[in-house]
């Protein structure tokens, strides 16, 4: 008997923070995802940006130009852009069966073509939840006028 | 004894028939796919220029977040309202699917498009990247975010 409570409360021990770990399919992980996404962009995080995005990425910057997961990553790889600071907010999510759409805003200060500028934009982002994780699958920003607020 | 014939012409009308029947039966059952959700994305356009705020509320989710070009975000109802109330009033959308991804009931669809506008009586003539997410819902597609920007003329496809 004692044998059997000794293996019960082992068990639970070893199982219970691998189930707390494991992520959800949640509005939560969803907006975590998202930042996480900024964290490791602003700290040029190539491998984490490498988890993080799914194959059929489109990230569509404010000029309207739009890149694939392979172009996005080398444009950090490369050094061409560099992020120094970024401040997203997340204003809402959504979640469907395998996927969820959020929206926010952020203000980024980064370099391109070692021009500085500092931006303030409204962001889209589509996550897909593949292999027990989200993945951003489409990323679309806007550049907030400032003379409209 | 009397022989009934069947004239040509009653054929060809049953058959003419049966063929209507078949074929309104094939549109009335919408599949959640590619093509299907590329005619959600033409038909929301195309009631926009028409101004059918009726035919929008059905093609327009109640969770949509309608963000245009200027960065601002806006529920449904705002928008139909300043579809009703003339604030939006369009002449041509010229739009062209440049990808499309199904994410399970979700489609994305990334595009371009040219449109002919007058907002709050201002006439616009513009180029727009657009990004379009329909979510399947009871049978049909559903607009539930939408994002525009405009683009620069050169950067127009």
């Amino acid at each position: 008997m004692k044998t059997r409570l000794a293996a019960a409360l082992l068990a639970a021990l070893l199982t219970g923070p691998l189930c707390a770990a494991a992520p959800q399919r949640d509005e939560a992980s969803a907006r975590a995802a998202v930042l996480a996404r900024f964290d490791a962009a602003l700290h040029n995080d190539v491998t984490a940006l490498d988890q993080m995005l799914a194959a059929d990425l489109d990230y569509c910057s404010f000029r309207g130009d739009c890149l694939t997961k392979a172009q996005y990553l080398d444009l950090v790889k490369s050094g061409k852009l560099k992020y120094l600071s970024a401040n997203p907010t997340v204003s809402k999510v959504k979640l469907f069966a395998d996927s969820a759409v959020a929206i926010g805003m952020a203000t980024v200060t980064a370099l391109r073509d070692g021009a500085e500028s500092t931006i303030h934009i409204s962001w889209s982002a589509v996550l897909a939840w593949r292999g027990g994780r989200w993945l951003l699958t489409t990323w679309t920003s806007t550049l907030i006028d400032p003379q409209v607020k | 004894m009397k022989t009934r014939c069947t004239t040509p012409s009653v054929i060809l009308l049953t058959a003419s028939v049966l063929m209507s029947y078949v074929s309104l039966a094939k549109d009335a059952v919408a599949k959640p796919d590619e093509s299907s959700a590329r005619a959600a994305n033409q038909a929301r356009f195309e009631a926009a220029v028409r101004g059918d705020t009726a035919t929008l509320d059905k093609l327009l989710a109640n969770d949509l977040d309608y963000c245009h070009s200027s960065g601002e975000c806006e529920g449904k109802r705002a928008y139909l309202d300043a579809f009703k109330a003339g604030m939006m009033k369009y002449r041509s959308i010229e739009p062209t699917v440049d990808s499309f991804k199904l994410v399970g009931p979700v489609a994305i669809i990334l595009g371009h498009a040219h449109v002919n506008a007058t907002r709050n009586g201002t006439d616009l003539n513009m180029d727009i990247g657009y990004t379009s997410v329909f979510a399947w819902r009871e049978g049909h597609w559903q607009l539930t975010s939408w994002r525009s920007l405009t683009l620069p003329p050169a950067a127009a496809k």
